[in-house]
């Protein structure tokens, strides 16, 4: 049973978009390394998804952004900030065609 | 024209594939030369520093984070060590095997009168637990060769 889960939970990806809320306000990966008591190259991996952080460091993380951990991680994919463009423009040219 | 991330990328990987063959060619000289009975000379005393040297190249390319305390390193660098001890420690456990086996030979065969391989145990011994030592930091350093999170585009 336990095994099972743990294959499941390595099958299940979590996302994040660490490197988007680090870039919006303009910090270094080194600056919220230091915030939160890792090394850069830490939060380098868990950007790039090599790792998956603990539930303290995720909440450190969201701690330091001031959001709620839903907001930085997820389960399912976060939509680009391109594709939601994308989708807006399309429905304005579907109202044009009713 | 490339960027300097991927100079900086290409230049460790360079480095580290150096220094791991580096490493692994030292390594089969003294094991070579161990087993020839010609330990203690000039060859195998350079083969030993070679060896040494690329170890400590290793422990400084990974930042030492394969043979540091626990409490030194954070959880993405334990998880990281985990996986290469795992392997050094099945490692260790194959080396102490063969080197029982050939131990157990040497001691036969002194008692038949050839106490060559016996005098070469320390040598074997030696050979044995460098790679079984060193292991860790190798791997790291070959597993992390294509990252270079020392040089972060945003800082």
């Amino acid at each position: 049973m336990a095994r099972s889960t743990r294959r499941d939970d390595a099958a299940r990806p979590i996302h994040n978009r660490v490197n988007v809320v680090r870039a919006e306000v303009g910090m270094s990966r080194a600056q919220l390394a230091e915030l939160v008591g890792v090394n850069p190259q830490t939060i380098g991996a868990l950007e790039r998804g090599d790792h998956y952080p603990s539930l303290q460091l995720a909440m450190s993380i969201c701690e330091v952004f001031d959001l709620p951990i839903e907001a930085v991680f997820s389960r399912t994919p976060f939509r680009s900030i391109a594709a939601s463009y994308r989708r807006d423009a399309e429905v304005p040219a579907r109202g044009d065609q009713s | 024209m490339s960027s300097p991330l991927e100079v900086a990328r290409s230049s460790r990987r360079t480095v580290v594939t150096a220094v791991v063959t580096g490493g692994a060619l030292g390594w089969a000289a003294l094991a070579a030369l161990s087993l020839a009975g010609r330990a203690n000379t000039w060859g195998w005393g350079l083969a030993l520093l070679v060896v040494g040297a690329c170890w400590f190249g290793c422990r400084a390319l990974v930042r030492d984070v394969a043979e540091r305390r626990a409490s030194e390193v954070d959880e993405y660098e334990l998880a990281q060590r985990q996986r290469v001890r795992d392997v050094g420690y099945v490692l260790a456990l194959v080396v102490a095997l063969v080197l029982y086996v050939v131990l157990s030979v040497a001691v036969n065969l002194a008692d038949g009168g050839n106490p060559a391989l016996l005098e070469r145990a320390p040598d074997l011994v030696l050979v044995g637990f460098l790679p079984a030592a060193a292991l860790p930091s190798f791997l790291l350093a070959w597993q992390t060769r294509h990252t270079d999170d020392e040089h972060d585009p945003s800082d």
